[in-house]
């Protein structure tokens, strides 16, 4: 192999490492302060995408209309995800792990329906921005601009959300709400809020991922179930609920992919699973989780 | 309302409907008695994943047997009798689709069975027919083993199967000057049997066939740029792909970044309608596409008959899966027209070796009569942009024989043979 096939292939990795960190950066979000398994994660990622097409489509596909795309999209599928927690989601916060396994199931569910009813059976695939329907260059190798800014905009979302979590005085009541719920009430905090809030910011995390893949891909409605389960992998090689985590193992899953496919094409499907399970045994709390201590 | 009014009505509704079922009675009394109609039933998943191209498919057979209804029905020996079809969907599911199958047999007692878009389906249906010794008529499942080692008397195909589509692709790249290939793939049984019949095909037509990759990516798998690179990397001059949905969608998109329509030769398996369609301008032209029957083609009377019709009954255009339920009606039809009855073995041994005329590029197919399977040729194309249409279309479209392609009745029945053992 020469260098640069090992770069391409490198880059390679990058992207599907970038996808992987969108799909799971807001389960891990969820699971960090809520402490709950939000199964409807995927579905939010798959709505999101549906969402970008349709707006890109609206705006016939034109360069500021993908970025309004950008900005109005996830926002949508935010706020009805936040009508979601508010009615559905909240009233189990405080009950056994099982009902909000169950109740975010059966909301994937819906929003599997929800994409059938509002865009039918066929594949839909949205046009890609005209910007960005050229190669980057970079030593003499070719590679596709979008690929590029989605690799920029994966490593802007981790320090986005971080820095909301560790330099806001927002992150600061998250991650005491995170802590202990009663006693963040007690210091007149609206905690049900907070976690709203929370949330929401997992939602639109999910959902601005499906929009950024609506360009590059070809949109179904069980593209959800799919993202759904590589945000559980990353999320338990990562250690559940940290960030920095769910991007290095984001990266880790992409690459082992990118170059186990070249050595082992037959294993492409296995790739993932193999990482998770070489953590599990010899780090069973994954890569930036704490060991779990049963009293 | 009281009571009284409420009965009143009950009563006075039942002498209606008693006097109307009395003179409409009388009626077809002073008519010729007519002939119960003929009973299909239908297994189909026209819910679930690919409800869509089962729809299709199902809307392509049903523009035949209006055809044939509007003439006041199909010929028999005891005159014309209309023709009905009952649809059970089995939601993709194999298993629902056995006791749908069963229960249209039973209690239904459907005259014969058709259908299955699944390859699982059709199996699983096909023993449900050899027990209850009833027609079973499948077009869109592909699996080979079909009418291959796991035939019988009773199952019958009118589409080509996965063994001759990978020999077809073969045969196209005979004589071309390319030696390198790579091949992708799902990773499952549908891409493993496409995978093993092309180069299985090209090996026996090739001697310097040369296999420089194969990758298998997942199915529903969301981002292909590993694939690409590594695609890319081990420089084959011809790319083959049985990928097919999101899967082919999205590789499409995402290796025209890369330029690699430009630095070799794509082959699609079925890449027609179903996905030129939804992919509208965002599909590459010159990309190789192999599909049962290429929109606006041949443009013959009777072709442009049946798009007519179909856009009418449905509104949309029709893709090979419908052209492929139109065939099999016509099949039908012609069957029990020769044979003169819905009796199934009677209609078995009409069916076997019989010769219908298709609005597909292949004018003629014929149901071979060791093993039930048609000839159905393939044809293979380049997309070009076309002012005409709002998605791409295929140029230099040329036939590949389907009967070439076909293994030999002695080697099915060796398999058969086998596979009872």
């Amino acid at each position: 192999m020469t260098g640069s096939e090992f770069l391409m292939q490198f880059m390679s990795g990058l992207t599907t490492a970038m996808i992987y960190f969108l799909i799971a950066a807001g389960l891990t979000l969820i699971l960090g302060v809520l402490k709950i398994m939000n199964f409807a994660q995927g579905g939010i990622y798959m709505l999101g995408a549906y969402m970008s097409y349709t707006f890109i489509k609206l705006f016939g596909g034109t360069n500021y209309g993908f970025w309004l795309t950008l900005a109005i999209a996830p926002i949508l599928v935010t706020a009805f995800f936040c009508v979601v927690e508010v009615f559905l989601i909240r009233r189990f916060y405080e009950k056994p792990a099982i009902y909000i396994l169950l109740m975010t199931y059966g909301v994937l569910l819906v929003t599997y329906d929800l994409a059938r009813m509002s865009w039918g059976w066929i594949i839909k695939t949205a046009p890609m921005p005209p910007m960005f329907q050229r190669p980057f260059e970079i030593f003499g190798l070719f590679f596709p601009l979008y690929n590029v800014f989605l690799i920029f905009m994966g490593f802007f979302i981790f320090f986005f959300i971080w820095f909301i979590i560790n330099r806001t005085s927002w992150g600061k009541i998250m991650r005491a709400a995170a802590d202990d719920r009663e006693m963040t009430a007690a210091l007149g905090i609206n905690v049900p809020w907070v976690f709203t809030a929370v949330f929401g910011l997992g939602a639109w995390i999910a959902a601005i991922g499906g929009a950024l893949v609506a360009p590059m891909a070809g949109l179904s409605a069980d593209m959800g179930v799919e993202a759904g389960i590589i945000a559980f992998i990353v999320v338990v090689i990562a250690g559940l609920g940290s960030l920095p985590g769910a991007l290095l193992a984001s990266f880790i899953c992409g690459e082992v992919q990118a170059f186990g496919i070249l050595v082992l094409p037959e294993l492409a499907i296995a790739f993932m699973y193999l990482v998770m399970v070489i953590v599990l045994i010899v780090r069973p709390w994954g890569l930036f989780g704490k060991p779990v201590i049963i009293k | 309302m009281g009571l009284k009014t409420k009965r009143a009505l009950l009563v006075s509704g039942i002498f209606v409907f008693s006097a109307t079922f009395a003179l409409l009675s009388i009626a077809s009394m002073a008519a010729a008695k007519p002939l119960s109609p003929i009973k299909i039933g239908i297994v189909q998943s026209v819910s679930g994943m690919v409800s869509d191209f089962a729809l299709e498919d199902l809307e392509g057979f049903r523009v035949k047997i209006d055809e044939v209804n509007a003439m006041g029905g199909v010929d028999t020996k005891d005159g014309k009798r209309q023709i009905e079809l009952i649809v059970r969907d089995n939601k993709l599911k194999p298993d629902i689709a056995v006791k749908n199958a069963k229960s249209l047999i039973l209690e239904e007692k459907v005259d014969f069975l058709v259908g299955c878009i699944s390859s699982s389906c059709a199996l699983a249906v096909s023993e449900v027919a050899k027990e209850n010794k009833t027609l079973f008529w499948v077009w869109d499942a592909r699996t080979h083993h079909l009418t291959g080692a796991r035939g019988h008397r009773y199952v019958f195909r009118s589409t080509g199967n996965t063994w001759m589509n990978g020999h077809a692709a073969a045969n196209y790249f005979k004589d071309k000057p390319y030696t390198r290939y790579a091949l992708i793939n799902p990773d499952y049984s549908y891409g493993r049997s496409q995978y093993d019949a092309f180069v299985q095909g090209m090996k026996s037509v090739k001697p310097d066939f040369k296999l420089v990759s194969e990758q298998w990516p997942k199915l529903g798998t969301t981002d292909f740029t590993p694939y690409i690179t590594a695609l890319l990397s081990a420089k084959p001059e011809v790319v083959y792909t049985s990928m097919w949905g999101t899967d082919a969608m999205t590789f499409i998109k995402q290796a025209k970044g890369y330029g690699f329509f430009k630095k070799i030769k794509y082959v699609g398996l079925f890449h027609g309608m179903p996905l030129l369609r939804p992919m509208g301008q965002e599909m590459v032209e010159d990309i190789y596409v192999l599909t049962e029957c290429p929109f606006v083609y041949p443009g013959t009377p009777e072709n442009k008959a049946f798009y007519d019709a179909y856009k009418a009954r449905t509104g949309k255009f029709p893709s090979s899966y419908s052209i492929g339920g139109y065939n099999a009606a016509t099949f039908i039809v012609a069957g029990i027209e020769k044979a003169g009855t819905v009796e199934n073995e009677a209609l078995i041994d009409a069916l076997e070796g019989i010769t219908i005329k298709t609005i597909a590029p292949a004018k003629e197919i014929t149901i071979r009569k060791c093993d039930h399977q048609s000839d159905y040729g393939i044809t293979i194309g380049k997309t070009v942009k076309d002012p005409n249409w709002p998605w791409f279309v295929l140029k230099d479209v040329e036939i590949i024989p389907g009967a070439p392609t076909m293994r030999t009745c002695d080697q099915i029945m060796t398999e058969r043979a086998a596979e009872n053992k």
